[in-house]
């Protein structure tokens, strides 16, 4: 039995052949399920992300802009960048607001009384939350 | 299809193929379908955000609602024309009216002097009792306040909220001690008084008065009336005892004696009367033959025993020196000595006291001559057995005496007469109002620790500008009602049409309100005047403000807006309070913090929705 099998070549073939192609599918899908979840999730948190400046409070006692910022949205949120008339600045430290959350964000800038600015705070994700405001 | 069918079998590849389409097709649908409904949930998200609207359309310091009367209002000067409270309780075209004034029963009589009627017994006073009032008519005869005839002069009783004229004798008119005589209108407690009795005066064109005896006294007879032989045959006295005749003859009764014992004229009209009384009358002697059954007199406390007619009786008796005490057919009492001649009119009172320990008085006077002060008898009806009280009436001679009896009056009596002062004259023309309403604070809803001050606010329409309004509260310390300590004591000085007017009682809050919440508001004119202003109040509240903010918030757009944080901004800071408030489409609410304290300098409140719009104030 051993020797007929070892001595029959054409047998060989089609069972190799199979067993790959049905590795090479089953992992092909795979990859295709996966890239699938990942995109629609990748998706759907840029999609979902919401917030809102309830408040800025440009801070004489500390001079910085406060702004206190509210997930609106239906995803967490982690602010990475903020930029105040277009330059970037240093605030507080990235920190990330679940749904619902609310927190103050301190801006290290030295403003003006009396000039405009334009507040605009990036998530990791590349939405941006902006406002314009009048310092007092 | 058989032929797809069977290329399919031979050629696997074909099936391999298929098989990955379709799988690959499901993916991107979904994909597809995954990001599709989500994009519509975050679409809907910000259209729903976008459709938001909010107005902050009122910031206030926070305050109870307005308390509304919840009964009459009481007058205790002036008097309500039409209306009931439940027309001040909203701002509209339905008030309650009120007219200046004392109070006044009738407005042609220009004078009045209230009377207090004091029970000086340890018992209870019945209604009906007849009392007197004694003033001095001399002066107001000579300075033309009252008719020398004393027509003018009546009596009149509040009663829950009505006048009641009241039939009144006058004796001894434009004297300095002229009595005037009625009937209590209801009891009056032990040691107790009733101060709701008025003597009016001072009405030129006055008509005749009410007087009624009848309705003055238990019990009045003149015998003002045609002759009649018998007088039995009037319903009022339809019983008679013994021997005798009884009739009225020129206006008066009439007893001619005969054989019987007990000879009694009862007066039916009373029935049993079941309490002492005081029996008064005048008596003529005619015709006196003298002797043991020469008797004629007043009886008392009548009944069966031993024979219809037996009572206690005060009499002449037997000779013109005598006025004694008989218990009929059992025993004769005190004999007393008075010197009576016949065919002279005499005053005869009989009472009596205690007829369980048969006590009783009596004294008799000559017609035209002043009461004396003390009984002729004050003694008992002997040891005949006691009676019971029961009929009354008069006593005739068991012999051929002829007398006249007259004006016979009787009235209830006790052991200790009640007292009536009188107060000081009031005149017409002094019109004043004097409004009293009560109102409420639930100090389970606004504890008196939470209360900052109170206000109290009025809509109301005088008929005359020419006189000043105070409000005024019931101050719990001091018992009286007063503005002492409210933001403002000048009053308001109307102008035609409907006035607002409204104070505040600042820091001294705390004495005009009760520990159980009540607080007493008057509204008052400041002088007497002589017109007669009426007032129409539409609308008449209090309220209390309460530590903390209010903050009336206005949704206008068309879906129920979260509220999720409320900021107050000012210069020196911005303050957030948390929120987690509703409101529905359409719809305002109050938001009331007591944890929030405006500021001073000007600021902003904004209140943000969970979606992230706000709705923003700006306040000073």
């Amino acid at each position: 039995m051993q020797r007929r099998f070892l001595n029959d070549k054409r047998g060989v073939t089609p069972v190799l052949s199979t067993l790959l192609l049905t590795v090479v599918a089953v992992a092909a899908m795979t990859i295709a399920t996966t890239a699938t979840y990942v995109i629609t999730n990748n998706l759907r948190d840029t999609m979902s992300e919401r917030a809102a400046i309830e408040d800025i409070w440009f801070n004489n006692q500390t001079h910085t802009i406060d702004v206190y910022v509210r997930n609106i949205g239906k995803t967490a949120i982690q602010v990475t960048a903020v930029y105040v008339n277009h330059t970037s600045q240093d605030f507080t430290e990235p920190f990330t607001l679940e749904i619902g959350q609310h927190t103050w964000l301190n801006i290290y800038e030295a403003w003006t009384s009396g000039s405009l600015y334009h507040i605009d705070m990036v998530t990791t994700r590349g939405t941006h939350v902006e406002e314009y405001s009048t310092a007092p | 299809m058989k032929n797809i069918a069977r290329r399919l079998k031979r050629d696997r590849r074909g099936m391999s193929n298929v098989v990955v389409v379709m799988l690959s097709l499901v993916l991107i649908v979904i994909i597809v379908a995954n990001i599709v409904l989500w994009n519509y949930q975050m679409n809907q998200l910000d259209w729903e955000r976008m459709r938001e609207d909010l107005k902050v359309t009122e910031v206030s310091r926070a305050t109870s609602s307005w308390l509304l009367a919840q009964g009459e209002y009481m007058t205790s000067i002036g008097s309500k024309m039409s209306g009931t409270y439940r027309d001040t309780q909203a701002v509209d075209d339905r008030y309650e009216s009120f007219t200046e004034g004392l109070n006044w029963w009738n407005l042609n009589y220009s004078y009045r002097r209230q009377t207090t009627i004091v029970n000086n017994a340890p018992s209870s006073l019945r209604s009906n009792y007849s009392v007197n009032i004694t003033m001095d008519t001399t002066s107001l005869v000579s300075t033309g306040k009252v008719l020398s005839n004393g027509s003018d002069l009546r009596v009149a009783y509040w009663s829950t909220g009505n006048w009641i004229e009241l039939d009144r004798e006058v004796k001894d008119m434009n004297s300095t001690s002229t009595q005037i005589w009625f009937e209590t209108q209801s009891a009056i407690a032990a040691s107790g008084s009733d101060n709701n009795y008025f003597v009016y005066y001072g009405n030129p064109t006055a008509e005749s008065p009410p007087t009624n005896q009848n309705k003055v006294y238990l019990w009045f007879d003149d015998f003002n009336r045609a002759d009649n032989p018998d007088i039995t045959t009037e319903l009022s006295y339809s019983a008679k005892t013994g021997g005798g005749t009884w009739s009225v003859q020129n206006g008066m009764l009439k007893n001619v004696g005969a054989a019987g014992d007990p000879n009694k004229l009862i007066i039916s009209a009373l029935g049993n009367v079941s309490s002492a009384v005081d029996m008064l009358m005048k008596i003529n002697v005619t015709s006196f033959a003298g002797g043991d059954y020469s008797r004629m007199g007043l009886s008392c406390c009548m009944d069966a025993d031993p024979s219809s007619g037996s009572g206690y009786c005060g009499l002449f008796h037997s000779g013109t020196n005598n006025l004694d005490l008989l218990n009929d057919l059992r025993s004769w009492g005190t004999y007393g000595t008075y010197s009576w001649s016949p065919n002279t009119r005499y005053y005869m009172r009989f009472r009596v006291t205690d007829p369980s320990n048969r006590l009783g008085k009596i004294k008799a006077w000559p017609s035209g001559t002043s009461e004396p002060t003390a009984w002729t008898v004050d003694g008992n009806f002997g040891s005949g057995t006691a009676r019971n009280w029961g009929s009354v009436g008069f006593a005739g001679s068991r012999t051929t005496d002829t007398t006249y009896f007259d004006d016979i009056v009787i009235r209830y009596a006790t052991s200790v007469e009640p007292t009536a002062a009188l107060g000081t004259e009031e005149s017409q023309v002094n019109n004043l109002l004097d409004v009293n309403g009560s109102f409420e604070f639930d100090l389970v809803i606004y504890p008196l620790t939470q209360i900052q001050t109170i206000e109290m606010q009025i809509r109301y329409r005088p008929s005359d500008t020419g006189e000043k309004w105070y409000l005024k509260a019931y101050n719990w310390t001091l018992e009286n009602y007063s503005d002492s300590g409210f933001n403002s004591t000048a009053g308001n000085t109307p102008s035609s049409g409907w006035n607002t007017y409204a104070l505040n009682l600042t820091d001294s809050w705390q004495s005009y309100i009760s520990t159980s919440g009540t607080i007493y508001i008057k509204l008052a004119d400041g002088q007497p005047d002589p017109n007669q202003t009426s007032i129409d109040i539409d609308y008449m509240a209090v309220r209390a403000l309460v530590k903390g903010t209010a903050i009336t918030i206005q949704n206008t757009g068309s879906l129920t807006a979260h509220l999720v944080s409320l900021w107050i901004t000012t210069s020196a800071g911005h303050q957030r309070y948390d929120l987690d408030t509703y409101v529905n489409a359409g719809d305002t609410v109050q938001i009331a913090r007591s944890d929030l304290t405006l500021p001073d300098t000007p600021y902003i409140i904004k209140i943000v929705t969970q979606k992230g719009n706000t709705a923003v104030y700006s306040g000073h």
